[in-house]
């Protein structure tokens, strides 16, 4: 499958398909990162699933919950049963956690 | 005094200071993989408890945050068994790498490459995650919410690097078609077929 007819791309569309998620999850070398992108810089459909991509995973990682504190509860709960195995540490559970 | 009575504080000393720091990690990560803050306590008591126990196994210098993590997913995996919500998969499954997405990006008509822009998902994408079966949402968890490289999911999950390629693919892409069926059915996207 080739959706663009360019002389100049290294690599086809379905090469390009294979690694676009390890391209969007920068798990490409510094030389098939730029395949990729001269890839897309010729290919509209190539480029309109990259970005498509792109967008699922900006929406998947804005269901990450920023700042994340491990309730107060949990906590202390924690704390309690590792002592009831001789742990003698906190775990955060005062105030002073912070 | 006995040796572990000795070695006692030094060791406790360790582990506030190597894993107690990564609670709040590892409760995101339990509540990612549980969807359930009760399930997700659970998971994390019973993760702190197992590393401690076996503290005098850690080497100091590795990372604590990786262990800990690996030890949750195994926790969280056994109430799975209870459940059997996993799902039998054959390693190097390539099936979901000939393909990025369920959406024809070429149907402009349709609509379904303008829903991530046109509809708040994040609801539909917390509960697609909630459904997504083992193994694949260790893994989506793992590479897109906690922002690991392959290789260090591949460390927490036990698996190979292509391994975790596949499972993260084929995990999206369960993903992405359960997101088109609840664009489908908000009449966002044109029904196919």
């Amino acid at each position: 499958m080739t959706h663009s007819d360019s002389a100049h791309t290294e690599i086809d569309c379905q090469a390009a398909t294979k690694q676009i998620w390890d391209f969007l999850d920068h798990e490409l070398t510094p030389e098939r990162v730029a395949a990729i992108r001269a890839h897309l810089d010729e290919c509209a459909p190539c480029f309109a699933s990259s970005e498509w991509g792109r967008e699922f995973l900006a929406a998947l990682g804005s269901c990450r919950e920023g700042n994340h504190r491990a309730p107060p509860e949990l906590r202390q709960r924690l704390a309690d049963a590792l002592r009831a195995e001789g742990y003698c540490g906190g775990c955060g559970e005062t105030a002073t956690a912070d | 005094m006995t040796d572990d009575a000795r070695e006692r504080p030094e060791r406790d000393a360790e582990f506030q200071a190597s894993a107690i720091p990564h609670l709040d990690d590892v409760h995101r990560f339990a509540l990612s993989l549980t969807r359930d803050p009760a399930n997700a306590d659970d998971v994390v008591q019973e993760t702190f408890l197992r590393a401690y126990r076996s503290w005098h196994t850690f080497q100091p210098g590795t990372d604590a945050r990786k262990w800990l993590f690996a030890i949750a997913r195994n926790v969280y995996l056994r109430t799975l068994e209870k459940e059997r919500r996993t799902v039998e998969l054959k390693d190097g499954d390539t099936e979901a790498l000939d393909a990025l997405s369920v959406v024809d990006t070429s149907d402009r008509d349709g609509g379904a490459d303008r829903v991530l822009s046109r509809v708040d998902l994040r609801p539909a994408l917390q509960q697609a995650l909630t459904d997504l079966a083992e193994p694949y949402k260790s893994t989506v968890v793992l590479v897109d919410l906690e922002d690991q490289t392959y290789d260090e999911a591949a460390q927490v999950l036990g698996v190979p690097i292509g391994t975790v390629r596949s499972r993260l693919f084929r995990g999206r892409r369960l993903l992405q078609e359960q997101l088109l069926r609840y664009a489908q059915d908000a009449g966002f996207a044109r029904t196919t077929g």
